[in-house]
């Protein structure tokens, strides 16, 4: 009995120290120390698991997500037709006003995001974490996909890459906390920073107290934050806005247009991501 | 070995339904249930002190290499309460279902506050 209390206490002692130990080298190293290179190795073998067991998986995960949708599904539906008819009206507009936009691009020699160079990719999996907002997706370094790079999707802008294996990557979502991005207000052009905050709406920040901020207005991407997005990405619409407590800005609350909850297929820009700084 | 091998291929498979099936699909009122920590209470509850600890560290440590956030912190959160929780069974007498459902319960409370403690330690920002 003496002899077992003493072996457990060493255990948990050399694995405390262990954990100190991570926790330090964490904490110190510099890009590709240890740290990064045994979270490069367990991503590169957790990712292709999980890609496998996904695809198990992914039909009992829509079935439970469906016995919850049932009962909308009528008005939905009617929803649905309302807007086909709106947007098939707005389509007939659509080729002349993609002819005004690109001859205005290049007049003020601006590249439309949408033309460059993209891969496709499937979520294979989320962060682990409920403080935490990544996905995985089934695209790395071996088709092109590097750090830093925006990742979008059908309805917008989805985050962008924070870590790139050989061949998966994960994607820092546009609600998670440590996530910011230069954005613009459609309406006033009023440019600020937009913030994640969780399942919550985003926050965005620094608008001028002059400007009038309309609830349901669109928010796109700015292209002011070293180019780590290109400009134009649409991100979400306004639902709220208050005037900050110190009075000299005001603060709007958007909803993102992607459903971050049925995240499945998405686009990573290649040739977005971060420039390099000038050196001198 | 053979038991070694057991618990890391149930950690791993843990690891695996959290990140594809249950941080994606299950909810409850908008905190997902944390398998890994789960089965780490499981252990310990089963195998007491050592081997609640040593798949504590494990576990978190797998999870921490999946996120962003600083590594090492689950590990030590999740190896500490694998380790209170196995010191602990001893001295609860009743064979109830009650009881791992509680000492479940308890733990995750616990390793998260951890978790939360030692991150605001670090001075990172929580949320």
């Amino acid at each position: 009995m003496y002899r077992r209390s003493t072996k457990q206490r060493l255990a948990l002692a050399a694995l405390i120290a262990a954990s100190a130990t991570v926790i330090t080298l964490d904490f110190r190293q510099n890009p590709g120390g240890p740290v990064r290179r045994a979270q490069d190795w367990a991503v590169s073998v957790v990712a292709p698991l999980q890609d496998g067991v996904g695809r198990v998986l992914e039909p009992v995960g829509n079935f439970l997500g469906s016995l919850t949708e049932i009962g909308g599904l009528r008005e939905e539906n009617a929803e649905l037709r309302r807007q086909n008819e709106d947007l098939q009206s707005q389509l007939r507009r659509y080729p002349e006003t993609v002819r005004e936009n690109e001859r205005l691009l290049a007049l003020i020699e601006e590249k439309d995001w949408s033309q460059g160079e993209k891969r496709g990719a499937r979520v294979i999996g989320v962060g682990p974490s409920n403080y935490e907002w990544t996905a995985f997706i089934d695209k790395g370094k071996a088709q092109g996909v590097g750090e830093g790079m925006a990742v979008v999707s059908a309805e917008g802008l989805v985050g962008r890459v924070v870590l790139a294996a050989d061949g998966y990557s994960q994607v820092l979502l546009v609600m998670d906390p440590e996530h910011a991005v230069g954005s613009r207000l459609s309406g006033s052009g009023q440019t600020g920073v937009l913030e994640g905050r969780g399942e919550e709406d985003l926050r965005f920040d620094f608008i001028d107290p002059e400007v009038g901020i309309e609830i349901g207005e669109t928010v796109v991407t700015s292209g002011y934050d070293k180019g780590i997005y290109p400009a134009g990405i649409p991100i979400g619409r306004v639902t709220s806005s208050r005037r900050a407590a110190s009075g000299l800005q005001q603060i709007a609350f958007v909803r993102p247009f992607v459903d971050f909850g049925k995240l499945d297929h998405v686009l990573v820009l290649l040739e977005s991501g971060p420039i390099p700084d000038q050196a001198g | 070995m053979r038991r070694f091998a057991v618990f890391s291929l149930v950690l791993l498979t843990a690891v695996l339904l959290q990140t594809t099936f249950f941080a994606r699909y299950v909810t409850l009122f908008g905190i997902t249930p944390d398998l890994i920590l789960v089965v780490v209470i499981s252990f310990s509850i089963l195998e007491g002190p050592t081997v609640g600890a040593t798949t504590g560290f494990g576990g978190g440590l797998l999870r921490d290499l999946l996120v962003a956030a600083p590594k090492g912190l689950t590990g030590l959160a999740y190896l500490i309460v694998g380790y209170a929780i196995g010191i602990g069974r001893p001295y609860v007498q009743s064979t109830s279902v009650l009881v791992p459902v509680i000492g479940i319960f308890v733990g995750s409370l616990a390793g998260s506050a951890l978790y939360v403690i030692l991150t605001a330690l670090l001075g990172e920002p929580v949320f």
